[in-house]
């Protein structure tokens, strides 16, 4: 089924949105989910969560890109939970590793509770990402935004994994320097 | 700020940027011009042969170079690989000394940041690689000097560039460690073997030699 009747479905609330969205994107939103959470049942229940999220927000929001949309939303909840679990007890998988590598991006742990840094944080990554080579921008989203494995990146694009590392290190310093321009380096 | 903000702020990420980065794909296929070393079609493999000589401080034992990646052939001073993409090729190898592993070094990049033609009429070009090595993680910069022009030849009719002997050189210089010693490698000549397949020499000289200042 096309997105846009998949969509459709969810307009005329019908039950069978959450049927087709997980026959066609359930395998896609649990690799996110299990990148971040590296647990299989965890990862399920955030993929279920993703549909009822879904379910809340269609309509009025009409996405323009159903998986992306549906990509987000399981990132979100994906890492809502991840931080939850991590309060209780700090396990492994590939987000620790991910997380580990951005703290080289910023000086020191603040608190950012303020909705409006968030805001410009969040402005300020999108433009980042932008401005750079379509290859170093792919590597960079495969890792930050769907949590892969390097091992999986580089089978992605046909590179050695150490080709990658050296790509995401240079790129983490870019955004170092850019995020210091923009007086987000705190 | 702290890293989960970070992380959390790439949600703000365009769905176009997003939906790009989930194409599989090899890297694109090099600039002839820009390399300048030797041409092939789209479907081509490039086999390269590397013979190293070197001359470095008291060393007088065989460097043994071994590529990490794509070795098709390799032996004592010699070494195969192919890749079919020169313009943004990595070449990992590991500098091997009497028996010891003395350091790995990983190529990769191959930004020009600059051009021009000297007095003498030789086209030069300023190259950025990033070069790491267990020591250190440093971008370096490699000056490639181009002695001749290319032949511009057709191949099925793919427009294509072929050097001829003795067509390039380049210099690398590699810093790493506190000791700050430094490794340059010098292309001294580039043979032609066949087409797609060329031979390099390379030539390593120690701090203060006259060909690296």
């Amino acid at each position: 089924m096309e997105d846009y009747q998949i969509i459709e479905l969810y307009f005329q609330r019908n039950a069978d949105a959450i049927k087709e969205t997980d026959s066609k994107y359930g395998s896609y939103c649990f690799t996110i989910a299990n990148n971040i959470l590296h647990n299989k049942e965890d990862s399920e229940e955030c993929v279920n969560d993703t549909w009822f999220h879904a379910w809340n927000v269609m309509p009025p929001q009409r996405p323009t890109r159903l998986r992306l949309f549906l990509a987000k939303i399981t990132r979100n909840l994906s890492f809502n939970r991840f931080q939850v679990q991590s309060a209780k007890k700090r396990g492994g998988g590939e987000i620790h590793l991910v997380l580990d590598e951005l703290e080289e991006c910023i000086a020191h742990e603040s608190d950012t509770e303020n909705e409006y840094m968030a805001k410009e944080l969040g402005e300020c990554i999108r433009l980042f990402v932008r401005t750079l080579p379509e290859r170093d921008g792919n590597i960079f989203i495969r890792r930050y935004f769907f949590t892969e494995p390097i091992s999986v990146i580089a089978n992605r694009y046909q590179m050695s994994a150490n080709n990658v590392m050296v790509i995401l290190s240079r790129t983490r310093k870019k955004l170092k320097a850019h995020l210091e321009k923009e007086g987000l380096y705190e | 700020m702290n890293s989960e903000d970070l992380y959390r702020s790439f949600n703000n990420i365009d769905d176009d940027i997003l939906e790009r980065s989930e194409v599989s794909k090899k890297n694109s296929m090099y600039t002839w011009k820009k390399w300048g070393v030797i041409a092939a079609c789209v479907c081509l493999v490039v086999i390269g042969v590397i013979n190293i000589s070197h001359k470095w401080g008291d060393m007088s034992a065989p460097l043994v170079i071994h590529l990490v990646n794509s070795v098709v052939e390799s032996s004592v001073g010699t070494l195969t690989y192919h890749t079919d993409d020169f313009d943004k090729y990595t070449m990992e190898f590991t500098l091997e000394k009497k028996n010891d592993l003395e350091m790995y070094v990983l190529f990769t990049g191959h930004n020009i940041l600059k051009e021009w033609t000297d007095a003498d009429g030789v086209h030069r070009e300023v190259e950025e690689y990033l070069i790491i090595s267990p020591y250190s993680d440093f971008e370096e910069q490699a000056n490639r000097t181009i002695i001749n022009d290319a032949l511009v030849i057709t191949v099925d009719g793919v427009e294509v560039k072929e050097l001829p002997k003795e067509a390039g050189t380049y210099e690398v210089s590699i810093y790493y460690g506190e000791l700050y010693n430094r490794l340059d490698v010098v292309d001294t000549d580039v043979e032609i073997l066949g087409f797609g397949h060329f031979m390099i020499n390379c030539e390593e000289f120690e701090e203060n030699h006259p060909l690296t200042e």
